[in-house]
């Protein structure tokens, strides 16, 4: 495959559009997240003799964009502030529940307003599955700064999706708020 | 709903969540794989070609040295042929003097040159009977030996036939000592013979030693060369002829005139290494590998990127959407063009000026030129704008350069050279026919050093 322009662009076009969703999640604008998208294709390409048929095929994929990204956080001033995960900045936690009714896109959209820092550990660890000990290694962070961040990051997060839902509500309900 | 549902809930959507990149990106990950490929036969070719120029300085330096002359295509010091003492040709040609002797072929003659001539023919006839029996049987080393031995020695003057009887019997006696002798004695045996058989003449001290020279020497050196670097569109005149703007996007207006230059002259600088080898007293060729870094400078306004522009790519409509316009008087800035080469070529070096210590010289020559990078801006003379296609650009240059250049002699085997370079590229730097071709071009100072083997 790798010298078959024909069987890179099936499995380009093939995978994509989630990987797509991976990089979206992990930065704030459509272009950075295209620009990760096509570093992370690049590198699958040129070791995919590394590949070696065992596990899922996607799953490896996604675990070099995964990778990508954080590369590029860390290389990009605009995000390697906020992953310098500053203390100061945090964000109360809140305690709250939300339904959690709302569509994907727009809960993507919603982790990408979060913070650099806990828009990563959010992703790292609701997302991808990752253990704290685990995102400490790869942003070479204590995992106890991992939790707060997550917890912060999280109540956040669902402090905007409760409000998001709330204003759905209304708006389907007539209601004005 | 409790915390881990929340963790299953997002993990669940956020798998099936999926965004249609644009089709740039399969465009620009393909360009990427694709020029890592094409990087492949450009390192191939610099480390074999690295490994020849290393093996051919190897191969010259170490078994054929400088200061060996060449003579018949056999290699023989000068001083050998000087020398009788530490030699071990002379050796054999004493004891081949000392046996002749010892059966008293003293052979005194008033026309020894005639006489020689004689005695010589007859040592040959015999030792070719005696050695090896018919002429289709000799080894090309002995023909070799004969054809050599006949230059030292012009064919016999029937008028000494009478001699050469004379001679007979003391060949005859020689003879026999050829018959047990290795055939590679057979010229040292010939020529001593002949040298015993004259009082006047000494064939090894009157044969033609070539004379030292220093064709084929080969030098090594490092070059440097920093100038001025441009595109143009030819070397000579001035025939710009640009057709009407093609404005596929017709909310754009023409707006500012072509400009005179659209680039100016930058820096520009390389250095390299290079082998020499002189072919004669006054020419010689080098084969060197450089890096190259020429730039220019292109005057624009500021980026307009609120229309997207149709241009005409090499195979087809492309669109830009981040370009620059020709500078106008109150709105200017300089942006600068790079570009990276790698390059190996070849040059003819003429004497000119002969002098010991600072001869001056000539030099022409050819290179193939491979880009490494670039970061320029090309200038679309159909729409008059200025934009990034680095892509467009031809990796391949041919190029010639010609300079004339000051030698400095430090001592026998070393020297500095110093003068002005020109070179041109004479392939089309662009790769799309659809614009007025682009030809690299500078001009600047060279510097070197080069060293020989002692």
């Amino acid at each position: 495959m790798k010298h078959i322009p024909e069987a890179q662009w099936e499995l380009y076009n093939h995978f994509a559009p989630a990987m797509m969703g991976v990089c979206y999640r992990y930065t704030k604008t459509h272009s950075n997240a295209e620009d990760v998208l096509q570093e992370g294709f690049v590198k699958v390409f040129n070791n995919l003799s590394q590949y070696r048929f065992e596990g899922d095929l996607a799953a490896w994929i996604r675990r070099i964009m995964v990778n990508t990204a954080l590369t590029y956080l860390k290389k990009h001033k605009q995000y390697a502030e906020d992953l310098a995960f500053d203390e100061i900045k945090l964000h109360p936690v809140s305690p709250e529940n939300p339904q959690l009714l709302l569509q994907a896109k727009e809960i993507a959209d919603l982790i990408r307003q979060l913070p650099t820092g806990y828009q990563t550990i959010f992703n790292l660890h609701a997302v991808e599955g990752f253990t704290h000990v685990q995102i400490g290694e790869m942003l070479g962070i204590d995992t106890g700064t991992s939790r707060s961040q997550y917890a912060r990051a999280r109540a956040l997060l669902m402090t905007w999706i409760q409000n998001v839902e709330t204003v759905k509500e209304n708006f389907y309900a007539g209601k004005r708020i | 709903m409790q915390e881990n549902e929340f963790e299953k809930r997002v993990r669940k959507l956020m798998d099936d969540f999926q965004v249609s990149p644009s089709a740039s990106v399969w465009e620009q990950v393909q360009a990427r794989i694709m020029q890592r490929r094409r990087k492949w036969p450009l390192v191939l070719f610099l480390l074999l070609s690295m490994l020849g120029t290393g093996y051919l300085i190897y191969h010259q330096f170490h078994e054929n040295p400088p200061g060996i002359v060449q003579a018949k295509g056999k290699t023989t010091r000068p001083e050998d042929l000087k020398s009788k003492d530490d030699r071990q040709g002379s050796q054999e040609q004493n004891a081949v003097k000392e046996n002749n002797l010892q059966q008293n072929i003293v052979i005194k003659t008033e026309k020894p040159t005639a006489n020689r001539s004689a005695h010589e023919s007859a040592v040959s006839q015999n030792v070719h009977q005696q050695n090896v029996g018919t002429e289709e049987a000799r080894s090309p080393e002995v023909k070799e030996e004969d054809h050599l031995l006949e230059n030292h020695f012009p064919t016999s003057n029937p008028a000494t036939s009478e001699q050469q009887s004379v001679d007979s019997n003391s060949i005859n006696q020689q003879k026999t000592d050829s018959v047990s002798a290795p055939k590679t004695d057979t010229v040292s045996r010939r020529i001593a013979a002949a040298d015993s058989n004259s009082e006047h003449t000494t064939p090894i001290q009157n044969a033609k030693v070539p004379e030292k020279n220093s064709a084929g020497k080969w030098s090594i050196g490092i070059t440097a060369f920093a100038g001025k670097s441009n595109t143009i569109e030819q070397l000579f005149g001035n025939s710009k002829t640009y057709p009407s703007a093609n404005y596929v996007n017709d909310t754009l207006a023409p707006g500012t005139t072509h400009p005179d230059k659209p680039f100016t002259a930058s820096g520009s600088y390389e250095a390299g290494i290079f082998v020499q080898r002189k072919i004669s007293e006054k020419n010689s060729i080098t084969l060197a590998i450089n890096y190259l870094h020429f730039s220019n400078e292109a005057e624009v306004s500021n980026s307009n990127s609120s229309f997207i522009l149709a241009v005409a790519g090499p195979a087809g409509v492309e669109y830009v959407n981040n370009y620059y316009m020709p500078a106008a008087p109150e709105d200017k800035m300089r942006v600068k063009n790079k570009y990276d080469f790698l390059s190996v070529g070849a040059q003819f070096h003429q004497l000119i000026i002969n002098s010991k210590k600072t001869p001056l010289y000539g030099s022409a020559g050819l290179s193939a030129l491979r880009l490494l990078s670039a970061n320029t801006l090309i200038y679309d003379n159909k729409t008059n704008t200025y934009y990034h296609k680095d892509e467009w650009l031809s990796k391949w240059q041919g190029s010639f350069n010609a300079a004339v250049t000051l030698h400095i002699n430090l001592n026998h085997n070393n020297y500095l050279f110093v003068g002005p370079q020109m070179s041109y590229g004479f392939t089309n730097l662009l790769n799309n026919k659809n614009y007025v071709p682009q030809h690299l071009f500078n001009y600047g100072v060279q510097v070197g050093w080069a060293i020989g083997k002692k």
